[in-house]
């Protein structure tokens, strides 16, 4: 297999602000990849130095085994870029930017055009000044995946979208998904790279502080359990990767670190179980752990 | 009963309106005041200045210029030479332009705070609070007279102030009120377009293009004694006819009140019938589908700049055309008028002295013999001075074409086209492009422009041929090149401070435009491109000047290109 997205030790100043201190991501062709991170940690900076929009201060960005910065015009035959904030061109109407983006990434489908603006539910001949965010959005979404491309980078894409043409958005990176294209999803919306996303990278202040499946990840976290025994459980607080012990109506109520799950199932046993539940941290919880964590 | 029908009547339509003109006041104090500020300093500034400046001799001269049809056709009837004082003299001369400027200002006040915010969702929000149905409408209307009665006290007051024996009080205060009467005017006639236009552009365009049309209306009235009640229909004609500081006329105020009423009262009841975010007029669909133009990035720079760029090219050829109305009588201004003497003799180094008590005949016999004995003939330096005058006022736009590189940058679209396989290079040569065909294009349409007209009025015709106009015209190209790649170079290297070739752009316009009245030391216009163009027929056209100007221009272009390719692309929004 090979890389589609390489990036290694890649550093970006803006001044005397460093938005990217020595990234290092790859990511294999045929993957759909989450990138997140709370607001300014250097996501859609990742972005613009793969698309040879931004120069790297040091280190070096590949795509398709090219240089993001010197070979970018080869690089962008074979990519479909969206961003969070889609600005276009006033006087021009939608399906005029459609085509203006399918033409200079020279593929046309027609066929494939029609059905996603029907898809989409996006009228083309509106100028975009009239358009809101949302639909401005859909013309981007429309025009890159009528492209032909290989890798599909998307910076937020969704963040306008209702949660009916969210549901078309997913389909579409599915689809692509089959046909063996590559996503590279920046987004803040965790049911949509849950459902979407073979890994998931999480970069805070300028680092990638974790990289791996979602599976991986939650190894990384605690399970929240609830246990009712024959007797009082003794010495629980005594062992390591437990914490938050409470009582409540329907027995105790605690976290445990997922490594060391086994143990403490093997001490509960001791007082006779009446009832295990354990749920897997959400998603959100599961972020909300990285994104808050301190320092590095 | 009756009473509560009222009331309800009241709340529904109109709640809340002095909460929301407040609002909408604060919104507009700065804009406002800036209008209010830079509007009085130029128009009520002006007055000290030139009743200094004009003395009695050079006021019935331009008493008497403004007699022509086509002074009359621009700036309204004549009434200078009637009047005495230099009151009507200043109202004959920048009445009109004046309050046709109050008028665009109202048109921009009235959309912004009805239409535009209607199309960003602001006004749903507003319509979501407890407010009347038309109270939105209320507050810009009341908004706007807030607006213009400032402006007319104002105006008023300092015009008083400032003027001499002729311009009292009564006069001033009419002056200032026809401002604020022609101002309310447009801001009824714009609400009335923004409820038929379903966008905020549609509602700007069509209340230009009916104060395009009052202005021709009212030129055509004004011009034929005929048809003298056309210019009363229009508010500009009613303003004009007010004559503050000549016939000092108020009925013109009364009425132009009266209509502005009545057509707020049409705006009212449309205002009511239409939905949110509709207009009566449907929107027109665009084209669901691009065009051929569309397929490369460079169409797309042509497609960006090409309304633009036909409305310069109009401009251009109408500019042209209008100055060369005065070729048929402009040895009659020269003879008799300092400024044009200078404007025209001193570059050409003639000397001319009236002698004391010459007829003007006598006069144009003598100028013409002394031009004619420098080698020259008067039409030629007058187009030579046409030449000169248009490409500093034209330069703008082929600055504004390349600029628009940037600007796209700004908002976050140039991004996006070179997330696709367009390289920078081709970009960018996009707009440099069409900047530099534009120069071309606008100093060939000029000369055409400049022939068209003046084939007509000068009594020989061999004196000003088209390949005259053509080659003094287009020797300018090369420093106009120069400057657009000046601007190029700067969007390549500094493009956050691309402003300096707009300061570069006022201080040639300073260099060049007085240094022809020989004020300046002469090396100041070698600070600037334009010092090394050829002024024909005083100068021979000088080849090697020419190709260099061009090569420091393309060594400019090449520059700023070299530099483009490898700096960072910047949207405002990401900074
Ligand atoms: N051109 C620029 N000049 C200066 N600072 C910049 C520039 N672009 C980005 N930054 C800064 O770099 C940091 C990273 O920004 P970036 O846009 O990459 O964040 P992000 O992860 O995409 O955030 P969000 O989730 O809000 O989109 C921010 O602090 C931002 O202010
Ligand atoms: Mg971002």
């Amino acid at each position: 297999m090979q890389y589609s997205v390489e990036i290694n030790n890649v550093t970006k100043n803006f001044g005397k602000f460093s938005a990217l201190k020595g990234v290092n991501l790859q990511i294999q062709e045929g993957e759909v990849f989450a990138y997140i991170g709370p607001n300014g940690a250097g996501k859609s900076t990742t972005i613009r130095v793969l698309l040879g929009i931004l120069q790297s201060t040091s280190g070096t960005a590949k795509v398709f085994g090219k240089d993001a910065w010197r070979d970018a015009v080869e690089i962008h035959k074979k990519i479909a870029y969206v961003p969070g904030d889609v600005n276009l061109w006033p006087n021009l109407t939608g399906g005029e930017v459609i085509d203006l983006f399918v033409n200079l990434r020279g593929s046309h489908n027609k066929d494939l055009r029609k059905r996603l603006i029907n898809d989409f539910n996006l009228d083309p001949t509106k100028k975009c000044r009239t358009y809101s965010k949302g639909n401005r959005q859909k013309v981007a979404l429309v025009a890159a995946f009528a492209s032909e491309v290989d890798l599909y980078i998307l910076d937020e894409p969704t963040s306008g979208l209702d949660p009916l043409m969210e549901q078309v958005f997913q389909e579409c990176v599915l689809e692509q998904k089959n046909r063996g294209k590559g996503v590279f999803l920046s987004s803040h919306i965790m049911s949509e790279v849950e459902r979407l996303c073979d890994r998931v990278g999480i970069i805070r202040e300028g680092e990638v502080v974790q990289v791996g499946t979602l599976d991986e990840l939650r190894h990384l976290t605690r399970y929240a359990m609830t246990v009712a025994t024959e007797r009082a459980i003794e010495g629980l607080d005594k062992l390591d990767g437990v914490f938050d012990i409470t009582k409540e109506p329907g027995g105790l109520h605690f976290h445990v670190d997922t490594l060391r799950m086994g143990e403490v199932v093997n001490h509960i046993n001791q007082f006779g179980i009446k009832k295990l539940e354990s749920t897997p941290p959400s998603l959100e919880e599961l972020f909300m752990q990285h994104y808050k964590k301190e320092g590095a | 009963m009756d009473k509560y029908k009222r009331e309800d009547w009241r709340n529904s339509n109109f709640s809340n309106t002095f909460l929301l003109t407040k609002f909408m006041l604060r919104r507009e104090r700065f804009i406002a005041l800036a209008w209010i500020i830079i509007f009085n300093v130029v128009v009520v500034g002006l007055v000290p200045g030139m009743m200094l400046a004009i003395d009695v001799d050079a006021r019935v001269e331009l008493a008497s210029m403004m007699e022509l049809p086509a002074m009359i056709a621009m700036i309204g009837p004549a009434f200078a030479t009637i009047y005495e004082g230099f009151g009507a003299l200043y109202t004959n001369l920048i009445f009109l332009f004046s309050v046709l400027t109050i008028g665009i200002m109202n048109i921009f006040l009235i959309t912004r705070h009805t239409r535009a915010d209607e199309e960003q969702g602001r006004y749903e929000v507003v319509r979501s609070l407890p407010v009347g149905r038309l109270a939105n409408l209320s507050a810009a209307f009341l908004t706007a007279i807030v607006v213009n009665g400032a402006m007319s006290l104002i105006m008023g007051l300092l015009m008083f102030a400032a003027g001499d024996y002729s311009m009292g009080f009564a006069p001033s205060m009419l002056w200032g009120l026809i401002h604020g009467a022609v101002g309310l005017a447009f801001a009824a006639l714009t609400a009335l377009f923004c409820q038929l236009s379903s966008n905020s552009r549609g509602a700007v365009s069509y209340s230009f293009i009916a104060l395009i049309l009052f202005y021709f209306i009212r030129a055509a009235g004004d011009m034929n004694p005929d048809m003298a009640v056309l210019s009363l229909l229009t508010p500009l004609g009613l303003a004009v006819h007010a004559a503050p500081y000549a016939s000092n006329l108020w009925w013109p105020l009364a009425v132009l009140l009266g209509a502005s009423a009545a057509v707020a009262a049409i705006a009212y009841r449309l205002s009511a019938t239409r939905d949110i975010d509709q207009g009566i007029i449907p929107a027109r669909p665009g084209r669901a589908e691009a065009s051929a133009l569309l397929s490369t990035a460079t169409g797309l720079s042509f497609r960006l700049t090409r309304t633009a760029l036909i409305l310069t090219l109009i401009g251009v050829f109408a500019l042209g055309a209008s100055y060369a109305t005065i070729l048929g009588n402009v040895d009659e201004f020269v003879a008799t008028n300092d400024f044009y003497r200078n404007l025209l003799l001193t570059p050409a180094g003639i000397d001319f002295e009236a002698a004391e008590g010459m007829t003007t005949e006598e006069l144009v016999t003598v100028l013409n013999a002394v031009v004619n004995a420098a080698g020259f003939n008067l039409t030629q330096l007058f187009a030579s001075m046409v030449n000169n005058i248009m490409v500093l006022l034209t330069l703008a736009a082929p600055l504004l074409f390349v600029l628009r590189a940037k600007s796209e940058e700004r908002a976050g679209r140039t991004e996006l086209i070179l997330a696709t396989p367009t390289c920078r290079f081709k970009y960018l040569a996009g707009f440099a492009a069409i900047s530099f065909a534009a120069s071309l294009l606008m100093q060939i349409v000029l000369a055409v422009g400049l022939h068209s007209i003046a084939q007509g009025v000068i009594p020989n015709p061999g004196d000003l041929t088209l390949a005259f106009l053509f080659e003094s015209a287009i020797v300018y190209v090369p420093a106009m090149w120069t400057m657009s790649a000046i601007a190029i170079l700067l969007i390549g290297v500094a493009p956050k401070a691309t402003g300096i070739i707009w300061a570069y752009y006022a201080y040639t316009f300073l260099v060049v435009f007085i240094g022809r009245l020989a004020i300046f030391p002469e090396w100041l216009v070698y600070t600037t491109p334009m010092g090394f163009v050829p002024q024909l027929p005083m100068d021979e056209v000088n080849p090697v000047a020419l190709v260099l100007l061009t090569a420091v221009a393309a060594a400019l272009t090449a520059a700023g290109f070299f530099f483009y390719n490898k700096r960072d692309i910047n949207a405002v929004t990401h900074v």
